[in-house]
């Protein structure tokens, strides 16, 4: 554990960890959160794990980890890191196992009174849409030719099968598709697992959310975004399902055999890496790049089904446009000024939000408390190599939560609040207890009050939809 | 319990020791079974897989083995209970696994980390590890 001794206060939101706390960081450590939360930060292995990251070759400026920082694995979650495309490293276990697990918002015209009381008709209707919990298929059955398509082309994939609108494409990041995927790099296995997951949600803190508008900080911002008070909005939260998975397994495993040969040295097996330049490293990003694109093929075609849902509902002609949607667990390369000299560097985000200027910044809260639009991340370029926090983060083991979550309390509890709930278990519902997140409200505070975005318009939930 | 789920904020954290490398790694099986928590139809379907792994180390060995067990689980939708271990070193293993093909799992195990494994003998002389389950 790293002590608190070990910490430099640089503003009341900004701790540093200085390169001269362990003899192998090749740069400082910094994190963002406020006294109270760093306080709960440093009783997990976070901050170890971040010191761990600063060690890696080519890293630059800072190994960085956002408010919602809480123990992961290799790098924690909620970690940033930039590494140098001549000198650095790609590290699958940067990215993690979930490659573009990520959050896309929908925009209805509707507002809460027109929906008042049919929170559990909309939750049932999508439940029965949305294939989730483990090992449920989707309406797709890929055959390989298929799956390669979807890993070189993505979420335009799914617009040219007829699942979207080819204005969706302009409303995700990067288009919702990588060009250097190449899905030679991607295993017969990791095809096999993602054959028939298109479509399907998963389980775990995976869910769709129905949602309004409770409150608009920036007028201006939220009419550009097309968000108004108590408009109903629907929130999707997957990622790459088996098919990334199994590319993150099968690339720290050929790595982790690599190392010596690269002549690296390293804390956590986890963090194993190839330079960016190398075979192995290249190899990785273009099979990481077609993860992503199933990802965003996922997310689309998730995004369909909503749409089918919300024509049974409401009729055809109410439509949910898509807002944005917002990768948290991947590798990007991006330019930053380093030194007074324009760069592009391999960034990493391990449960960590691109926030540029002028994007959406999804923010997710914990089930039945509500969730955040951001926007304006000028500062972000300068910060955060343009990136946010993620979510609320963890702040409670899954054992604990189960341990201290009537779940059946719990049901009632959200049902009182007006929240509908249709979920595949009641041990998995208890796991995501909003008591097992860190306050949502405070993480943004923690990400607004630093400059790297600023609050554009808050959501809480009507229906929770989970595997 | 030759395993025991540890705290950790948001995976699943086991310590499992054994008296013998084989035991540790059917005993791991074992935990990662308990996690993915299978519900079985009555009369369940028998499946068998053949696993094969060279790794430069014995906790490498592990981790290649527990994820290629896990790529089985959800391509047969099989959790396996019996281990037929046909070679076994500390290098390479060969390995006969029969199991129950399952309806439904509550938990899903993306991928076994390398995250604080370390497969080393402890002070009573058993072997011993921490893995680390992406959940």
């Amino acid at each position: 554990m790293v002590p608190k001794s070990a910490l430099r206060k640089i503003s009341p939101i900004v701790w540093e960890i200085p390169r001269s706390y362990r003899s192998d960081m090749r740069v400082p450590a910094r994190v963002y959160a406020s006294q109270s939360m760093l306080e709960h930060i440093l009783l997990d292995r976070s901050l170890e794990q971040l010191v761990n990251v600063a060690t890696l070759p080519g890293i630059r400026k800072y190994a960085l980890a956002m408010p919602d920082v809480h123990e992961g694995y290799g790098f924690p979650v909620g970690g940033v890191a930039a590494f140098d495309m001549d000198e650095g490293i790609i590290s699958p276990g940067g990215i993690g196992y979930d490659i573009n697990c990520g959050v896309r918002l929908l925009l209805s015209a509707l507002t809460k009174s027109e929906v008042a009381g049919r929170n559990a008709e909309i939750g049932k209707t999508i439940y029965r849409e949305v294939p989730s919990g483990v090992g449920k298929g989707g309406m797709l059955k890929l055959d390989l030719k298929e799956i390669d398509a979807v890993l070189r082309d993505g979420a335009e994939r799914m617009i040219s099968l007829g699942y979207g609108f080819p204005e969706d494409l302009e409303r995700i990041e990067s288009g919702g598709k990588l060009p250097p995927a190449d899905a030679s790099c991607v295993s017969e296995h990791a095809k096999s697992r993602g054959a028939d997951q298109l479509g399907t949600m998963g389980s775990g803190n995976h869910f769709v959310e129905v949602e309004y508008v409770s409150a608009i900080y920036d007028e201006a911002e939220a009419q550009r975004m097309g968000l108004f008070r108590h408009q109903i909005c629907v929130m999707i939260h997957t990622g790459s399902r088996g098919l990334g998975h199994q590319v993150a397994t099968d690339y720290i495993r050929m790595m982790n055999r690599s190392l010596a040969s690269f002549g690296f040295s390293l804390p956590d097996r986890e963090l194993a890496c190839a330079p960016f330049r190398s075979h192995e490293g290249q190899s990785y990003w273009k099979a990481m790049s077609a993860a992503a694109n199933f990802a965003w093929a996922n997310r689309q075609l998730i995004t369909w089904e909503i749409r089918e849902a919300w024509k049974r509902v409401f009729g055809a002609a109410e439509s949910l446009d898509l807002l944005y949607d917002v990768a948290h667990n991947i590798a990007k390369i991006e330019a930053y000024m380093l030194d007074g000299e324009k760069k592009n560097l391999v960034v990493h985000r391990k449960g960590a939000t691109r926030a540029f200027p002028g994007q959406p910044v999804l923010i997710p809260g914990s089930m039945g408390t509500g969730s955040y639009v951001l926007s304006d991340c000028q500062h972000a370029m300068e910060a955060s190599f343009g990136s946010s926090c993620h979510g609320a983060g963890r702040t409670m083991s899954r054992t604990k939560a189960r341990r201290e979550t009537d779940a059946s309390e719990l049901l009632r509890e959200l049902s009182e609040k007006g929240i509908a709930v249709q979920a595949g278990s009641k041990a998995g519902l208890a796991e995501e207890a909003p008591a097992a997140y860190k306050d949502v409200d405070e993480v943004v505070s923690v990400v607004t009050g630093s400059g790297i975005a600023k609050k554009v318009a808050r959501l809480k939930p009507l229906a929770v939809i989970k595997g | 319990m030759p395993y025991e789920i540890l705290e950790h904020t948001a995976d699943v954290r086991v310590r499992v020791h054994a008296a013998t490398l084989v035991e540790l790694f059917s005993d791991t099986v074992q935990a990662m079974n308990e996690i993915l928590d299978p519900t079985l139809p009555q009369q369940a379907e028998t499946v068998t897989a053949d696993i094969s792994v060279e790794a430069p180390d014995v906790t490498a060995l592990l981790i290649d083995f527990l994820n290629d067990v896990l790529l089985q689980t959800e391509l047969q939708r099989t959790t396996f209970r019996d281990i037929a271990f046909h070679t076994f070193t500390d290098n390479a293993l060969l390995a006969t696994l029969s199991g129950s093909r399952f309806e439904c799992l509550r938990c899903d195990i993306k991928a076994v980390t390398w995250h604080e494994a370390d497969v080393r003998r402890n002070s009573r002389d058993e072997w011993e590890t921490i893995i680390v389950f992406d959940i």
